[in-house]
């Protein structure tokens, strides 16, 4: 049986360790606006709910020129840019996601040690046809709609109905569930490198890579233009292993990414 | 709409599911989720896919449950994901 997926931390002066416990403190009231602004407590993390706090929050810290760092903060609505600049210097991370986990869950989401790999939120824009979502550790993911492809017996998402649900390992867009890990796979380079570690470590060639990645994409060896099924398989199996850089090309095209990426999946 | 697989009302919340958007790098599998943890169990070798968590943490019951409706959960799997199928090498039989 092949080993877990372990956690890597990696640490700037930002960022709480991953066995941290981070605390979630709603703030509802003035006096909680002005203690957030005035933290320098690093393991919280504050939520807002109404915006018209957050004018209580940019007002302290620009008053006071609060900008040690203290945790995480989220606001449950759209972001309003002009006061991004100043919650950036005072807070660790800062996320605006009018939809979140339940309450019961996002509360227990912060203690576990894997909550980077969960998502507690996230906001999709019709506009750009993505979906932003945010991880336990308060980094960003954008994805395109396309990254969550009807199945093939016709089960298709509804970007109208987002929510987070599972204690965020779950991704619903009406009726439509997407785990996290495919998304995490195609789009959080950390967790694709975690993850091939633990899964695909007797695996590690170019041909293997191209193989998970085509599957991840849902392309046969018949989906390359140009390429013959038989070439796709012996590149897959190693038998070619030096592919001439056309057919690489093509075989990165196909898959929607770089030529220079086709090895990291 | 995932695939729930129809378990006893008293072993709530345990689920035994296929999502609608799965990591298909990976050998076909459900998931068995409780509450905060969850399970991969794989429909090609019948196993649990990782060793964390522990299987051995899996509800009594869950295992055979699989294996009981194991047919069914391939042809759910299969319609969904035809470009990775349970059976194995039927991809290489392209070629």
């Amino acid at each position: 049986m092949n080993s877990a997926i372990k956690s890597f931390v990696s640490l700037d002066e930002n960022q709480t360790s991953d066995s941290e416990v981070l605390i979630p403190k709603w703030i509802s009231s003035q006096q909680e606006a002005v203690t957030a602004a005035t933290s320098h407590d690093r393991n919280t993390v504050w939520v807002i709910k109404k915006p018209q706090l957050l004018n209580s929050v940019a007002h302290k810290i620009a008053l006071v020129k609060a900008f040690k760092k203290a945790g995480y903060l989220i606001l449950l609505s759209h972001a309003r840019p002009a006061l991004i600049p100043a919650l950036e210097k005072k807070f660790a991370r800062v996320a605006f996601t009018p939809s979140i986990l339940s309450r019961d869950e996002f509360e227990e989401v912060w203690s576990l040690p894997d909550r980077k790999d969960r998502f507690i939120g996230g906001i999709v824009d019709e506009g750009s046809k993505t979906v932003t979502l945010w991880r336990g550790n308060l980094e960003s993911v954008t994805v395109p709609f396309d990254a969550f492809p009807a199945t093939a017996n016709g089960i298709r998402p509804d970007f109208r109905k987002f929510s987070v649900v599972e204690y965020g390992h779950t991704v619903k867009f009406g009726a439509y569930e997407s785990d996290s890990q495919p998304i995490l796979f195609e789009f959080a380079p950390d967790f694709r490198r975690r993850l091939k570690q633990a899964r695909f470590a007797e695996e590690q060639s170019l041909g293997a890579s191209i193989r998970r990645l085509r599957r991840q994409k849902r392309k046969t060896r018949h989906d390359f233009r140009d390429i013959d099924p038989k070439t796709i398989a012996r590149i897959e199996e190693g038998k070619i292993k030096k592919p001439r850089s056309a057919t690489l090309e093509v075989i990165a095209t196909t898959l929607g990414v770089k030529q220079t990426e086709l090895g990291d999946y | 709409m995932p695939y729930d697989l129809p378990l006893p009302g008293s072993w709530k919340p345990w689920k035994v599911k296929i999502y609608d958007n799965e990591l298909l790098c990976e050998e076909p599998h459900v998931t068995i989720v409780f509450k905060t943890t969850r399970w991969r169990y794989s429909l090609r070798s019948r196993a649990f896919l990782d060793s964390e968590p522990d299987p051995k943490d899996v509800r009594e019951g869950i295992v055979r449950a699989i294996e009981a409706q194991f047919e069914k959960l391939c042809k759910e799997w299969d319609a969904r994901f035809p470009t990775n199928p349970v059976t194995e090498g039927e991809e290489e039989e392209e070629v």
